[in-house]
């Protein structure tokens, strides 16, 4: 949880160089033309039982860090160890077994559950698919799930559509908890909810994560959520992981240029403060994936680039003990 | 307008002061609309007045259903009628009636003197025309300029709002741009005609933050230069808190608080603000303070309000909340909050 000094063996999840390239086809032969570089390059670790906070802003590749770190998408090069495994390179029959143990929770909790499916049958699909239980320990186990996330075990037999947008986060949560997983990839899970429930999933989350032990990977561009939830925070873009501290560090004394310009982009609800902020504002878009800048990937909208942010790509370093910054000029 | 000498990044609050006096440009006066669906009618708005001066930023804030966006759609007779129904109320711009003029006449202050900025910038952007056909279109209408001084103007204005080469871009059709560029578009749009009201209805949901830092910026300048009111909509108390004067929180369709900004954020009085300033994580104690959530969900608004809607959910709800809708309580000169609470003070 902390940020005392790790051993390899503290960390669940480590992910190395990981690469995820989308090839784009054109023509009337489909002739590949290109990659869509949403992933290039980002190693970190994941220890067990924190919570790592992977935030940016749309498209910089956070959706599908999370969703290759469960081989939802097969990597184009890099390692993902869970535990001592590799599970980039597992067969699909060795990674199955591996799945009871990582679960996702998803951004959308309307779409993400199949609308003529019932509760009880949508939290017990897991159960039949990967556990040889009866029905009646499904059934049990079906509302012993639904009362840990909260909910009335009576809904089983109701619909999706008749509950309310954080009712349906919660059942998404239940049934990433039906298997006892050590690991959950949350992937935007308030983003779709309203500020006053909002607070309720998080609570939720985080309760969960200290009865179980569970360990995190909450990916969202809500800075002050993440700021709230989690022990470490990675900042991504453009596929490239730009610095990663632990909360306080990041949050206090942030060292990339992004990140100072994310955070002061971030509204503060208080008026006096707003007032006499100093903004670092960005200039331009994003540049498209497909074709990022040569050297530093943020040197085109980069406030102190130089020179060498154009032509070399920055080394990731630690800057001080447990903060690490892909930039050539962060001190 | 008012902000004559005003520097670029000083601090715009002191805007409005010098010109509270005045008449105010846009007056909703006890706004009540209701839908017909066929489970019965919604009752999305329930009485909402308020009043805008000339230079002014008013935020809207609420959680979605709270009515925010129907009120700001029924000032200009927006909503698709029926389902739609505008039983009550006035909308009072320049001596008129918005909800009595007749389409032809509402067809000539929107877009004209009123601009509007929808939330999705990738939805109310005509995907077949070009740029600069959708910026000129106004032009031509409402202004009456012929076809070279409304390029002209539309060059001017895609620069203003900060789009470099923007006479080649007038070619462009809006999938050629990107979200916080085709947000920009639209606010180019809105701003075309100089409009005296702009209602910008979460016109920075969509994007992000640094995208929304940068339209935020550009707002706040054009203010500056124009004078423009506007009512801005949204459900993030923080950017409301840097760009607003005066607030008005929405809760089961009507306004529950309505206050200066500095009186919302510093001393907030109806429960519902309270609870929802106390949901936003606080970032001093780190992770081992719960956040405080509200228990309950929003009311579903199908009859008409005889309780406080917020009573189900108020830790400080009695009798009377689930009996009479309260009315809304001056607190002080610059707050009024819709609740019994206010009342008791007052008896005392």
């Amino acid at each position: 949880m902390s940020v005392e000094a790790v051993t390899p063996e503290d960390a669940l999840l480590r992910v190395s160089d990981l690469k995820i390239h989308f090839p784009i086809y054109k023509g009337v032969f489909r002739r590949k033309i290109g990659d869509v570089k949403a992933v290039d390059g980002v190693s970190f670790e994941i220890r067990r039982g924190e919570t790592l906070g992977l935030v940016g802003e749309s498209g910089c590749g956070k959706s599908t860090t999370g969703r290759a770190v469960l081989r939802l998408y097969d990597p184009t090069s890099g390692d993902v160890h869970f535990e001592d495994r590799d599970i980039a390179h597992l067969s699909n029959s060795e990674m199955r077994q591996m799945r009871p143990r990582m679960q996702m929770i998803f951004q959308d909790p309307q779409a993400c559950l199949n609308p003529r499916m019932t509760v009880g049958a949508i939290i017990a699909e897991p159960l039949m698919e990967h556990t040889s239980m009866r029905e009646a320990q499904r059934k049990e186990r079906v509302q012993e799930l639904l009362e840990a996330v909260g909910m009335n075990p009576n809904f089983v037999n109701r619909y999706p559509h008749e509950f309310s947008g954080g009712q349906r986060q919660r059942i998404g949560i239940a049934r990433a908890l039906a298997l006892d997983p050590d690991f959950i990839v949350c992937d935007e899970p308030i983003a779709a909810l309203d500020v006053s429930i909002q607070a309720q999933v998080v609570n939720l989350l985080e309760d969960l994560q200290d009865q179980r032990g569970l360990t995190y990977l909450f990916i969202s561009h809500d800075l002050s959520m993440v700021q709230h939830i989690a022990d470490r925070v990675a900042v991504m873009y453009l596929g490239k992981i730009m610095e990663l501290a632990s909360m306080e560090d990041l949050f206090s004394q942030p060292k990339h240029p992004y990140t100072q310009a994310l955070l002061s982009a971030v509204p503060v609800p208080d008026p006096a403060t707003e007032a006499k902020r100093e903004r670092v504002i960005l200039t331009g878009d994003v540049p498209s994936p497909s074709n990022p800048p040569e050297g530093c990937v943020f040197c085109t909208r980069c406030p102190i680039a130089q020179k060498k942010c154009f032509t070399e790509p920055p080394e990731w370093r630690e800057l001080q003990p447990d903060q690490f910054v892909a930039c050539h000029f962060a001190q | 307008m008012s902000s004559v000498g005003v520097s670029k990044f000083e601090d715009l609050s002191a805007v409005p002061s010098n010109v509270t006096d005045t008449e105010p440009v846009l007056a909703v006066e006890n706004l009540e609309t209701i839908f017909h669906t066929q489970d019965g009618k919604v009752h999305a708005v329930n009485g909402v007045s308020f009043s805008l001066q000339a230079g002014e930023l008013l935020g809207v804030v609420g959680e979605s259903g709270s009515g925010k966006s129907v009120t700001m759609m029924s000032c200009l007779k927006l909503l698709p009628m029926p389902p739609a129904e505008i039983v009550n109320g006035s909308a009072t711009f320049q001596g008129r009636d918005l909800l009595e003029l007749n389409i032809q006449d509402l067809r000539e202050v929107r877009g004209g003197d009123i601009g509007f900025i929808f939330q999705d910038p990738m939805t109310s952007l005509n995907p077949v025309f070009t740029i600069g056909f959708q910026l000129m279109e106004p032009l031509r209408i409402h202004l009456g300029m012929n076809k070279r001084e409304a390029r002209e103007r539309a060059i001017e204005l895609l620069q203003l709002v900060g789009i470099p080469s923007a006479d080649q871009r007038l070619k462009d059709f809006p999938h050629q741009f990107s979200g916080g560029m085709r947000q920009r578009v639209m606010i180019a749009i809105a701003l075309a005609c100089d409009p005296k009201v702009l209602f910008a209805d979460e016109p920075t949901t969509a994007l992000d933050v640094t995208v929304q830092a940068q339209i935020i910026e550009l707002v706040k300048d054009l203010r500056e230069k124009f004078g423009t009111a506007i009512i801005w909509v949204t459900h993030d108390l923080g950017v409301v808190a840097g760009i607003a004067d005066r607030v008005a929180v929405m809760y089961g369709g009507q306004i529950v608080e309505y206050a200066d900004v500095e009186s919302l954020y510093n001393n907030p009085r109806h429960p519902y603000t309270q609870a929802l300033l106390e949901t936003l994580p606080s970032h001093e104690g780190g992770r081992d303070r719960r956040l405080r959530s509200i228990p309950g969900q929003a009311p579903s608004l199908t009859a008409a309000l005889t309780s406080c809607p917020f009573a189900p959910r108020c830790t400080q709800a009695h009798e009377r909340c689930h009996a009479q809708n309260p009315p809304l309580f001056e607190v002080n000169e610059n707050q009024q909050s819709r609740c019994w609470l206010e009342a008791e003070d007052s008896v005392v």
